[in-house]
């Protein structure tokens, strides 16, 4: 299949202002914290149940943590130590409260025995998808969904493209970009593997044009590897949301994701790039997910991307990076498009966070909508942000699914350009959780 | 956290463009500062107490409604345009008091009464303006002449069936471009009204696509009709009505489509209204008209959603 | 000519009168239980029977009246005269002092504020981006969408500690406000309730209520200790007391052990003008 569309830019969404602070930054191993709180659930899908107990020793890569639904992935220690208890934590996401297990380091850094493969490259495809999953990977985009379900999609679903996410749309977010660089061999084997279990008739390398030096990298890297005839790198125009994967599928496929329904259904599968990554190191060297390439930017000393374990607090990244600057008052964990703002600085780093945002900010007031029609000149999904906004705050939630919400990505275009600063991501949340509740008016 | 170095939590974005209703209204404001400049221009500087009482009142109605209403004032510029814009579509000898009414009712009942800004269906400006052709038809039609025209005192606009001009068809066509014709106050120039419906056009303020089909719809038509379209497109209030008055944000329509469909549809019904009715100006008149349509268009001309197949109900369930 | 148009204006009034004294009255068939039945429902229109209006509950009550004791119009329960033709029109008799509810908020913290709140001002959009801005995640928010909702104006926010008060004497018992709250803290309670109790912390043993806010449970028993007449149970699981109204006494010795104030009288009706808080 052809690509349509190259370098020509996305008819909806915005230019936001990009701020890649630490994008010349090179990646920098995290201190070892003393102390790490792990959520049993850092995924879409079902939540996990302890494996250990309270008392018991663990090493790093050991699994604390399994469910046997099949959305789902397992949770391993990121410390050697002793797990000393118990907490509630709020899962951001969802706002829902949810177990985390507090391991107390002794500083060893001891790591489980690792069951490295004799001939990764010969293994088959079954084994491949319990090695993906018992390294307990999720998408490293945000969303964190098992990826071992990405990698099965039912038989009556073709899979005929495999487009490798490297956009990273969102200002300030470099580790992505970062990744790219400095683990571009790894991430391409990785997305070999991908290849191999799908099957698909085409991969593509889908990359800002912001990322130039990483454009060029992996090009030569692709030209002097056996993968030359298989990957291809499309540069796109830097847009925002271009990096969300439906409207990633229609700017490099033309193809429209069914309303309600995944990738899949389009016969399309999107990966990130630090998954691929991720992949390498659980087939080829038998790690589990235990660490990832965290952001520190904004308005902090010296922003950094930080290879951080799962469960550190966030203020003591914060901390490492020259604690946030006078009269900040805002700590975003995402995006700033995208991110949740943060009260409490013991929150850990989870499988979803790929950036740390400190931000001085302004409260805004909400004025009346002046039916500009700004927001749905940007919507990249089609729809009109001020009706779903209008019909939210009376109310009438069926008007809001009639107006086909469930489309919404939250990408937040629309507030971005608001002129009278209506939250409406904001309300567009609060119709969609009164609509999973049953709220039938 | 310590109550003194409390972290800030809201909803994302966290990110904004910048843009403000204030800003909006005052890059309105400015862009309608030249066709007010050209007003003083060529009718002396008597119109200029028209303009303040109209500002003036404006302003202080809306603060009395909100008040009345117990809402907050907010000074966010949209009284200043209607204010203005009212003005500019007054002819030049209209008593002071008259503007004033004119301006009360604009605010008070065509905008508060149905809402307030965001909610009001009818054009403030334009509603007054019908309101008080209607109830001071006489002084309503009374029109000066510039101060560059030869002698009379009251004469006809261009557009009137009495109206005569000494001079070639060119230099006609340079006086109505120019703005040294009678008129009302705004509609006269032509130029100093494209110089700032073009500034707003350029910083994304106004959609182009309502003026050029209106303009050019009327052009089309007055062809059609056998008339001269640059005489139609050249006199008369369409200037002021396509750039200022048709592309305001709440009374038109929110989609691009729906925008076009707008545009059309006015220069349709105001080349009729010039044309077979007894008006001698359609462009109130069809704007007023057009606006009561626009929650229709709203209804039906809406954007493709991604990813919906058939927006026609399905009976047989899909996979 | 004059002849002709006093004919017309004739013969239109006749119709006119025709129609609207002798055609239009009949009353429409099928429709004369609900007729009857709607003039004593109270007609405030609040939804909370589930119905969209009283005109659609007299619709459904004449068809089947046992929908009375499924879904009860709580208004009607609190009104003895209006109850009384309704047990009449229908032909049933209806125990309201056994059905009718009060509404109960469980919460009567001052939990401080740990964070600058900006966003849409209703409680279930502050309780979506993290559960709000309180210490306590399980306090009430204070943003009033109760209040909003309540057909009888029977909540107030107490202004000092930003929390919801019904005021028992106007509430109803309609539940509408129990559907409304985000953090589930309201709940519809017996009339014949003696002691409430404020504290709706999900009790986990290792983060105890106090560090939460000032009027939180501490699990300490001392109302359990208190207790002369056996009215007060101790739920071992969730380590909260429970209350036996027909054993209680009102004594008050329960709500003077509790140093933590977490348990209000509830027959005193709190009203807005006094704002009775725990505190001496």
């Amino acid at each position: 299949m052809d690509i349509k569309l190259k370098k020509k830019a996305s008819p909806y969404g915005v230019k936001v202002p990009e701020n890649k602070l630490s994008d010349k930054i090179p990646i920098e191993p995290a201190p070892l914290p003393d102390k790490v709180v792990i959520p049993l659930q850092q995924n879409i899908g079902a939540p996990c149940k302890a494996t250990v107990k309270k008392g018991e020793r663990v090493l790093v890569g050991q699994k604390i943590g399994d469910s046997d639904k099949f959305v789902s992935a397992p949770i391993h220690a990121t410390v050697s130590g002793e797990v000393t208890g118990t907490k509630m934590v709020i899962n951001p996401p969802t706002g829902q409260l949810v177990n985390a297990l507090i391991i107390t380091a002794d500083g060893k850094d001891e790591w489980l025995e690792l069951d490295v493969p004799q001939s990764p490259e010969s293994l088959p495809v079954k084994e491949l998808l319990t090695r993906i999953r018992g390294a307990g990977i999720v998408g490293l985009g945000g969303a964190a969904f098992p990826t071992q379900v990405k990698l099965s999609p039912p038989p009556d679903k073709p899979i005929d493209t495999v487009i490798l996410n490297g956009c990273e749309c969102e200002p300030y977010a470099t580790s992505d970009h970062r990744v790219m660089l400095e683990y571009g061999e790894k991430m391409l084997r990785g997305l070999n593997i991908i290849r191999k279990i799908l099957d698909p008739k085409a991969v593509y390398i889908a990359i800002e044009d912001n990322k130039e030096d990483a454009i060029s990298h992996l090009e030569k890297l692709i030209a002097n590897s056996e993968f030359r005839d298989d990957f291809k790198i499309v540069p796109l125009k830097s847009k925002y949301p271009m990096g969300a994967e439906k409207t990633l599928i229609k700017m490099l496929l033309g193809r429209e994701v069914p309303i309600g329904k995944l990738p899949l259904d389009a016969g399309v599968v999107v990966h990130n790039a630090s998954t691929a990554k991720a992949i390498y190191d659980a087939i080829y060297e038998g790690k589990p997910l235990i660490e990832r390439v965290v952001t520190i930017t904004g308005a902090v000393k010296q922003p950094k991307n930080l290879l951080t374990r799962f469960g550190t607090s966030i203020g003591s990244l914060i901390n490492y990076c020259g604690s946030m600057n006078k009269g900040a008052n805002k700590l975003i964990m995402g995006g700033p498009m995208m991110g949740i703002a943060q009260f409490d600085l013991d929150f850990p780093v989870v499988k979803g966070t790929n950036c740390l945002v400190v931000q001085e900010s302004k409260l805004r007031e909400e004025h009346d909508c002046i039916r500009c029609g700004k927001c749905i000149e940007v919507c990249p999904m089609g729809l009109m942000p001020t009706d779903l906004a209008r019909y939210a705050k009376a109310g009438r939630y069926d008007e809001c699914k009639e107006k086909y919400i469930d489309d919404c990505v939250e990408c937040g275009a629309c507030a971005f350009t608001c002129p009278a600063n209506i939250p409406i991501v904001q309300y567009v949340k609060v119709a969609k959780k009164e609509l999973a509740k049953g709220a039938t008016r | 956290m310590t109550p003194d170095n409390r972290l800030l939590i809201s909803p994302g974005p966290h990110l904004w463009k910048g843009l403000s209703v204030n800003k909006i209204m005052y890059q309105v404001v400015i862009a309608l500062m030249f066709p007010t400049g050209a007003a003083i221009y060529f009718f002396g500087p008597k119109v200029i107490p028209i303009m303040g009482v109209s500002v003036g009142v404006s302003i202080l109605t809306e603060y009395l409604c909100k008040k009345l209403r117990g809402r907050a004032f907010i000074m966010d510029g949209s009284a200043v345009i209607t204010g203005l814009l009212l003005a500019l579509v007054l002819p030049p000898s209209i008593p002071l008091w008259m503007v004033a009414i004119g301006a009360v009712f604009a605010i008070a009942i065509v905008k508060e009464a149905f809402g307030g800004l965001g909610h009001n269906i009818f054009n403030p400006a334009l509603g007054a303006r019908a309101f008080m052709s209607v109830s001071f038809s006489a002084e309503m039609t009374t029109w000066t002449p510039t101060r560059f025209m030869p002698d009379a005192v009251t004469c006809a606009t261009p557009l009137n069936e009495s109206f005569v001009w000494q001079g070639s068809q060119a230099s006609l066509y340079h006086a109505l471009f120019m703005g040294n014709t009678a008129g009302s106050l705004g509609e006269t120039s032509v130029l100093f009204i494209l110089i700032g419906g073009i500034l707003l056009i350029g910083l994304r303020t106004i959609n182009w696509r309502i003026p050029v089909t209106y303009i050019g719809m009327v052009a089309l038509m007055a062809l059609a009709f056998g008339q001269d379209p640059l005489l139609y497109i050249l006199s008369g209030g369409l200037m002021l009505g396509a750039f200022f008055m048709a592309t305001d944000y709440v009374t038109s329509p929110l989609t691009n489509q729906g925008k076009i469909i707008f545009g059309i549809a006015l220069g349709l019904v105001t080349v009729l209204i010039r044309h077979f009715g007894s008006m001698p100006e359609g462009v109130c008149f069809s704007i007023l008209l057009m606006n009561a349509f626009v929650p229709l268009i709203d209804r039906f001309i809406r954007p493709k959603p991604y990813g919906v197949v058939k927006v026609v109900k399905k009976v047989s369930s899909e996979g | 000519m004059i002849i002709g148009i006093l004919t017309g204006i004739g013969i239109a009034c006749g119709v006119a009168i025709y129609m609207v004294y002798i055609k239009v009255p009949q009353k429409v068939k099928g429709l004369e239980k609900t007729e009857e039945l709607h003039d004593i429902l109270p007609g405030a229109n609040c939804g909370a029977c589930g119905y969209p209006g009283c005109f659609a509950y007299a619709q459904a009550l004449a068809k089947d009246p046992s929908l009375m004791t499924k879904s009860p119009c709580a208004m009607v329960l609190q009104d003895p005269e209006r109850l009384k033709r309704l047990e009449k029109a229908l032909g049933i008799s209806l125990d309201a002092s056994a059905m009718s509810k009060k509404a109960l908020v469980h919460c009567n913290s001052d939990s401080p504020v740990i964070s600058d709140y900006s966003g849409v001002m209703t409680c279930k959009a502050a309780a979506q981006l993290l559960r709000g801005y309180k210490k306590c995640l399980y306090a009430c928010l204070g943003l009033g969408d109760c209040v909003k909702v309540c057909p009888q104006g029977a909540i107030f926010i107490d202004p000092e500690k930003s929390t919801a008060v019904v005021n028992t004497e106007k509430c109803t018992g309609c539940g509408l406000c129990v559907k409304e709250c985000p953090q589930n803290i309201i709940e519809l309670v017996s009339p014949k309730t003696k002691i409430a109790f404020l504290c709706s912390y999900e009790p986990l043993k290792n983060i105890p209520g106090r560090e939460k806010c000032s009027f939180g449970c501490i699990h300490c028993r001392k109302c359990f200790n208190a207790c002369e007449y056996e009215a007060i149970k101790w739920n071992k699981e969730k380590a909260i007391p429970e209350f036996n109204h027909e054993k209680c006494t009102l004594c008050g010795k329960c709500i003077e052990a509790c140093p933590q104030h977490t348990l209000i009288d509830f027959t005193r009706v709190r009203k807005e003008t006094e704002l009775i808080s725990s505190s001496p």
